[in-house]
């Protein structure tokens, strides 16, 4: 064995620590953290600067939007997209894209409406098939783009025309009404005084983030996106990893859908046409590459975020919705914009 | 395997090859890119694999690392005849590759580059549900790039701010670090300065020395004399020619290369005597 | 089975696929065969083309109804009830409505996305020999021979304005205006009326208007904003079924229910059910019953004797809770073939 394996391989001893990356006094490992962790920080740097201006430029403008109440209500209507956004990075980090979120929300959404008003189940029941139809959704995308090989664009696409057509055949093209009041709970329900909306987005946030920046499979997910055929050599399985991807994406958009008709208390057959838009403006606002292997949960919030501050403010300030849709783009063409001057510096730096 | 228990030349190797190809075809459609092509490498050598712009190196490379399964043909792993269906199976065997597009993830750091496919998990319950020990894995990755003398910013720097040379050093590191009996290097130091060049070739020698085996594609000749113990030539998809490197000059290898030379016979009898053994 | 269905931009062909192989006939897809011994037919069977704006509403559902009750009442007609997913996909309905032209039926009954849009295939129809009556909304230009069966939205709305100030009575109040798909020629005349109605009422003052885009959520998200940002808010005109439930939605986490009087429109069974809970104060209910069923008789008559057709106002119904349990209204709300809602 190459002499060099043995370290490779088992935890060296702490104390006989070499190299360029060596911490020594609490104030050196100190600095190598913060090198470590800025340098991933930058990357969400365009998107919450522009957050924080907005927050602040909206506390000035409307003595309302600066209150418990209008931040809450911020939260639980940008809760949707966000829990959807985040499935949607995660796609994007493999080089896909997911076009069919809003037809798969649908269909959870309405499925999980009528199995409550149908069938007697309970709202967790309903919650767990509705999550149910979203995995097996991603399912079919997901063997349709790690198996079957078709582009993530073409896969998808087929779902989103496809699982709307299947949200029109279950409800006979009309909403399903007529829900138990507890049907609500996971859109308008709370826990502690915190919107449950607001709890359960947290939760997806964080349980995602960590399972892509601290886990091996989502340091393999980063690989694939970013050398399909590198991570292929270096032994990752990739058609299986990838199909989870997709499954782990489905199942958040069908609970995304279920906390959309909760909110609404309905199943609505229309809902969420066009999403698809908003969860990957949030992303790339956010900082992921679309050409794959770059996005991090962090920063799809941020972009999230700031598309509801723009739409919250709007209202506030009873801006036209034409403006506001106008603005976005201008935010997604001026994030874009900048991360990737700054990537250019930096490399050109590096 | 230990450096302790190694052989002592290349000269003195076991007569069964670590690794032997043995009729490899390989098809791209109909593009045939590989019509029975034989290879060999024997314990503790460095072997240069040489040959025209598509004469197959990099195909027959791929079909020995498992990336690209052959149709047809065997490879054998000291004498024993196993299938690498996918780049899993060579590594078991001990093979690693650095290939001609080096096969790193740019959007990863070094050490993940490093560490791809066989990151440390954390110990106990974290390590169960999959929670990478990045600490460990830095640490492994700046002593290892010590030792062979790389540098690079940082180890937590992603490779895509690395130079052209930073890179296929570190595509390097990771083969040598990681292979157990071969380390096969497809056209290593073609992005490298002269500085960078010569610690890749330092690096072949201190695998030899550790009793490793080199297969090294390269298009370099006095490189090629230098560095390797035998040279194979291929051309249009098969072996024409094998030469022990102290008995060729660079005009035999070009000879060879444009057939006007050849010490292989037209249709060598898979494993048959060979005309002109050379160990 | 129709495969025409489609969703935004035309990609539909997979759903209809899948529907086709799942042998389900939804909503979506109806070709209504029943009804076809009686009656004497001269001119033989007929072949209708019934298309909404959009599937997915309760509203569309109910002209479907009557379009099926008008042919089963005439007989041997069929109704082919195809529409697009969403009313913003106007080309998708042009194209629609340009397949069943070349499908050769003898009739088109159609309500248009955009009066602008859909006038050349109006034309085209006609030029290619198949008559149109239009539904809900007509085109710009519209053909003398081509009728209008419709709902008056600019009086409807007008009316909503002084249920409005009848609900919130004396003194000075704010309002708000939740409209559904700016551009859309329903939605001008319901904003155009209910500014006009309020206009005449001046203790009123609209101080914001915003779209649902026909999306419940998307309602209830701008009614929440708009909440915030006017404290003394006292009344909402919400202009369509989605903008109305998520104007109620808002309201109610808000914890402003009966505080904030909401004149609403279209009468689907969550909204009713808001009516009876107090959420809502009144309901401008159309009679898309009526519209089904006058495009369809209408269409029949013309193609079987030759009467031109003739546009007419379809009308609506003002739904209180004290009126709601009344026989008019009721034969408004759960309208049936059997005491069909129209009075001819
Ligand atoms: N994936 C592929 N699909 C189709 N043809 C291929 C593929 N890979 C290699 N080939 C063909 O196989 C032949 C051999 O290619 P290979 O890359 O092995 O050559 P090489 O000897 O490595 O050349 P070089 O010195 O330029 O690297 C070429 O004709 C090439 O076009
Ligand atoms: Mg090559």
């Amino acid at each position: 064995m190459f002499p060099v394996s043995r370290s490779l391989r088992s935890d060296p001893p702490e104390t006989t620590v070499t190299g360029m990356e060596s911490p020594t006094g609490p104030r050196d490992r100190l600095r190598a953290w913060l090198r470590e962790h800025l340098s991933y920080a930058v990357s969400e740097f365009t998107a919450a600067t522009a957050l924080v201006v907005l927050f602040i430029a909206l506390s000035l403008a409307s003595p309302h939007f600066l209150t418990a109440d209008n931040l809450f209500n911020i939260g639980s209507q940008t809760a949707v997209i966000a829990i959807i956004a985040v499935a949607q990075t995660m796609i994007i980090i493999t080089k896909g894209i997911d076009l069919s979120v809003g037809s798969v929300a649908a269909l959870a959404g309405v499925v999980g409406a009528i199995v409550v008003r149908d069938l007697g189940f309970s709202v967790w029941e309903a919650t767990v098939v509705a999550i149910g139809v979203g995995a097996a959704a991603g399912l079919v995308n997901g063997l349709l783009v790690a198996s079957a090989r078709l582009p993530p664009f073409i896969a998808t696409l087929g779902m989103m025309s496809a699982g709307r057509g299947l949200v029109f055949i279950i409800t006979g093209a009309v909403g399903v009404y007529s829900l138990p009041e507890s049907f609500q709970l996971l859109g308008n329900g709370e826990i502690a005084g915190i919107p449950f909306a607001i709890v359960i987005t947290a939760v997806v946030a964080l349980a995602a983030g960590f399972l892509l920046s601290q886990s091996r499979f989502g340091q393999h997910v980063y690989a694939m996106g970013s050398n399909l055929e590198a991570a292929r050599r270096a032994g990752i399985p990739v058609r299986r990893n990838l199909t989870a991807v997709y499954v782990l994406a489905g199942a958040l958009v069908g609970l995304g859908g279920m906390v959309a008709a909760s909110r609404v208390s309905s199943g609505q057959p229309n809902y969420g046409i066009g999403l698809e838009l908003d969860v990957i403006a949030a992303a790339v606002i956010g900082g992921a590459s679309l050409f794959g292997g770059q996005g991090r949960i962090a920063g799809t919030l941020i972009g999230a975020f700031l598309i509801a501050l723009v739409r919250n403010g709007s209202v506030l300030l009873g801006i036209n919705i034409h403006y506001q849709q106008v603005i976005v783009g201008l935010i997604i063409w001026a994030a874009v914009y900048f991360d990737q001057y700054r990537r250019r510096r930096l490399e050109a730096r590096g | 395997m230990s450096a302790a228990d190694g052989i002592e030349s290349a000269q003195g190797a076991a007569d069964r090859p670590v690794l032997e190809a043995r009729g490899i075809v390989k098809r791209f459609g109909h593009v045939e890119a590989l019509r029975g092509a034989d290879f060999a490498v024997h314990r503790g050598e460095v072997v240069a694999l040489i040959g025209d712009n598509g004469a197959g190196k990099s195909t027959l490379i791929k079909v020995l690392s498992g990336a690209q399964p052959q149709d047809e043909g065997e490879i054998l792993v000291n004498g024993r005849p196993e299938r690498f269906g996918s780049p899993v199976d060579a590594r078991r065997a001990g093979v690693e590759t650095v290939y001609q597009d080096l096969s790193v993830a740019d959007d990863l750091s070094v050490a993940a580059n490093l560490y791809l496919g066989r990151e440390i998990k954390r110990r106990g319950l974290p390590g169960l549900i999959g929670l990478l020990d990045k600490r460990a894995m830095r640490r492994g990755t700046a002593e290892a790039l010590e030792q062979l003398g790389v540098r690079v910013p940082r180890v937590t720097t992603p490779i895509a701010m690395l130079s052209g040379g930073q890179r296929q050093s570190v595509a390097v590191a990771r083969a040598v670090v990681w292979a157990t009996s071969v380390v096969i290097l497809d056209e290593p130091t073609a992005a490298l300065g002269v500085v960078q060049t010569r610690r890749v070739l330092d690096v072949v020698d201190r695998a030899r020395d550790a009793g490793m085996s080199v297969v090294l594609v390269s298009h370099n000749m006095p490189q090629v004399l230098e560095i390797a113990d035998r040279v194979e030539v291929m051309r249009l998809g098969r072996r024409t020619a094998r030469f022990r490197a102290a008995e060729v000059t660079t005009d035999d290898l070009v000879a060879a290369m444009t057939g006007a030379l050849v010490t292989e016979p037209e249709e060598a009898a898979l494993g048959g005597p060979l005309r002109r053994p050379v160990n | 089975m129709s495969n025409n269905m489609r969703t935004r931009k035309g990609l539909a062909v997979l759903a209809a696929w899948a529907a086709m192989a799942a042998g389900a006939c939804g909503g979506v897809d109806v070709r209504d065969e029943s009804g076809g011994g009686e009656g004497t037919t001269t001119d033989g069977p007929l072949e209708l083309a019934v298309v909404p704006k959009a599937v997915g509403h309760e509203f569309w559902s109910t002209v479907q109804a009557g379009a099926e009750c008008a042919a089963e009442l005439a007989g041997d007609v069929t109704v082919e009830w195809d529409g697009v997913n969403a009313e913003t996909d106007v080309e998708g309905q042009v194209n629609l409505i340009q397949n069943f032209v070349t499908q050769n039926v003898d009739g088109i009954v159609y309500a248009a996305t955009d009066s602008a849009a859909l006038a050349p295939a109006t034309q085209n129809a006609l030029d290619s020999g198949v008559p149109v009556a239009m539904i809900d909304s007509g085109t710009d230009p519209q053909p003398d021979e081509v009728p209008l069966y419709a709902t008056d939205n600019r009086a409807g709305a007008a009316e909503a304005a002084n249920l409005l100030a009848d609900a919130l009575g004396e003194g000075d109040h704010d309002v708000a205006l939740i409209e559904f798909q700016p551009g859309s020629q329903t939605n001008t005349e319901r904003v155009e009326g209910f500014t006009e109605g309020l206009s005449q009422h001046g203790n009123l003052n609209l101080v914001a208007q915003q779209p649902s885009l026909s999306d419940v959520n998307e309602a209830r998200r701008v009614t929440e904003d708009i909440l915030t940002a006017n404290p003394d808010l006292a009344g909402i005109f919400a202009a369509n079924e989605p903008s109305v439930l998520g104007a109620a939605q808002a309201v109610e986490a808000a914890g402003r229910t009966g505080e904030v009087v909401i004149i609403g429109w279209d009468a689907a069974p969550d909204e009713i059910a808001g009516l009876r809970d107090g959420q809502i104060a009144a309901l401008v209910v159309q009679n898309p019953f009526r519209m089904g069923y006058f495009g369809v008789q209408n269409m029949v008559e013309h193609l079987r004797e030759g009467t031109p057709m003739e546009s007419a106002d379809t009308g609506v119904t003002f739904v209180t809770p004290e009126n709601i349990d009344s026989e008019e209204v009721k034969a408004v709300l759960e309208p049936s073939c059997d005491n069909p809602p129209v009075d001819q």
